[in-house]
């Protein structure tokens, strides 16, 4: 049974990546540097958007509607603490041992006195949660970020986090916690829907910031990454704008934290 | 209760003080907190903003804080290298519409920020041939991801004015670039100039029919 599910998801995802190819044939004339895969990326989001809009949001809302939010900030809560771990485990390959030890510090705290990590404790005390991911060390070790490339379902990526996303996946904790392959699984299900609901809200500043929802999610995604790779302190972006100086970041030491 | 009330009080308190030394030339730290602090306020003390009512927002927006933003560089920088070829009457209705948008951005976003979020202001120090300075702010939200919010700031010559907002580390100004740029080469300015105002109007009706 197994066996033929994994079939089956393959050829299903053979079968979204070919409709992604064919809905993306029209290809824009200036390309931006960055994203010389524009055809299949532009057919790959519209194919996402289309399963969201059909399946992923409805349940998505469903979940939102049937668990109140202080549940929800629970499972928040529990599989952030698991991510925690890689968080940590990054900023140590990135060298970065105060941040590691804020984070992995998390987990001892959240794990032990907020209940396997339901509640945040430590980040009500002020040792916030920090983002860090494989994806991000690769990029801190220099390697480029390649091509953007929307992926299947999960969407924006590109080619050095889209192998930064496996490495993840195949590192994460998860699977000590839920060994069942079906409870693995649902866990993972269970997370995505999670993220997905707790996205709602934002939904409608892009729906109605962005001209072009593709460009626009594209180029955030892209300056989010960035700032991640530099800690919140990226190279200026103002070089374009001919009447302006670079922006000069003020404190060095602030960013550090 | 009272601990909120406190806190309410403590708000105000500060904001009273805040619009008093507005009259001298406001460090831009000082602005960044005057202005996030009253919007905060506002947003926060209203029922019908919370559930999202961005024409109200708005509205006050427009009559306090917004003197403190530089739409005019705002625009300039979205447009990027282009934004030469524009004659004075293409940047000016540019930047209407791009103002128009950008507002509402600002709306939506802030709406967003409920009473159990707080802002954090990191620590800033100000030197004295300084003319573009970031303010870095963190936004706390229980149970959730602090998210960084900084205030690109210029010295203009009578006060400080807020060029660009970034989260986490998107530039709410600067994400558009792209998407204009390939607007001008397809369609010229004037396409441009057409593509947000469609946009405002199909936002404008959408906000009064629900």
């Amino acid at each position: 049974m197994q066996v033929l599910s994994k079939i089956n998801m393959r050829q299903w995802v053979a079968a979204v990546v070919l409709a992604a190819l064919m809905t993306g044939c029209a290809t824009t004339e200036r390309a931006n540097p960055r994203d010389p895969w524009e055809g299949y990326n532009r057919g790959m989001f519209q194919v996402n958007d289309a399963i969201d809009k059909v399946l992923v949001k409805p349940v998505a809302i469903g979940y939102d509607f049937i668990l109140p939010e202080p549940l929800r900030i629970l499972v928040t809560n529990f599989f952030s603490n698991i991510g925690d771990v890689m968080i940590g485990v990054n900023d140590l390959l990135q060298g970065r041992g105060e941040q590691a030890f804020n984070d992995l510090g998390r987990v001892v705290i959240n794990t032990t006195l907020g209940f396997g990590g339901l509640f945040d404790v430590a980040g009500n005390a002020g040792w916030y949660k920090s983002d860090n991911d494989f994806g991000v060390t690769f990029g801190r070790w220099g390697v480029p970020p390649g091509p953007y490339f929307v992926l299947p379902i999960l969407g924006p990526s590109d080619v050095r986090d889209t192998f930064g996303w496996a490495a993840d996946i195949a590192a994460s904790p998860i699977d000590l916690i839920f060994r069942d392959p079906t409870a693995y699984y649902t866990a993972w299900g269970v997370r995505f829907l999670n993220t997905r609901a707790n996205l709602l809200p934002a939904e409608k500043i892009i729906e109605e910031a962005a001209t072009d929802k593709y460009s626009y999610l594209r180029d955030a995604f892209m300056q989010n990454r960035l700032n991640l790779i530099y800690d919140g302190a990226p190279p200026g972006i103002d070089a374009d704008d001919d009447a302006a100086p670079k922006t000069a970041t003020n404190d060095g030491a602030a960013s550090q934290q | 209760m009272m601990l909120l009330h406190f806190r309410k009080f403590f708000l105000l308190a500060g904001l009273f003080i805040a619009t008093i030394a507005q009259a001298e030339f406001l460090p831009p730290d000082q602005l960044v907190k005057q202005i996030t602090q009253e919007t905060y306020l506002y947003v926060n003390h209203d029922a019908s903003l919370q559930k999202g009512d961005s024409s109200k927002l708005i509205e006050w927006a427009e009559k306090s804080i917004l003197k403190d933003f530089d739409f005019n560089r705002m625009t300039r920088l979205a447009v990027g290298k282009d934004w030469r070829q524009a004659t004075p009457e293409q940047q000016k209705q540019l930047t209407h519409e791009f103002r128009k948008l950008l507002v509402r951005t600002f709306a939506n976003a802030f709406l967003g920020i409920k009473k159990e979020q707080t802002i954090e202001y990191k620590p800033f120090k100000l030197n004295p041939d300084d003319q573009n300075v970031v303010v870095k702010t963190l936004i706390v939200k229980p149970g959730a991801k602090p998210i960084d919010v900084n205030f690109s700031m210029e010295k203009m010559t009578d006060s400080w004015k807020v060029y660009d907002v970034t989260m986490a580390g998107i530039s709410l100004i600067t994400n558009y670039r792209d998407a204009f740029s390939q607007e001008i080469h397809t369609n010229g300015v004037d396409g441009l100039i057409k593509m947000l105002a469609e946009k405002n109007k199909q936002l404008d009706q959408k906000s009064k029919a629900s």
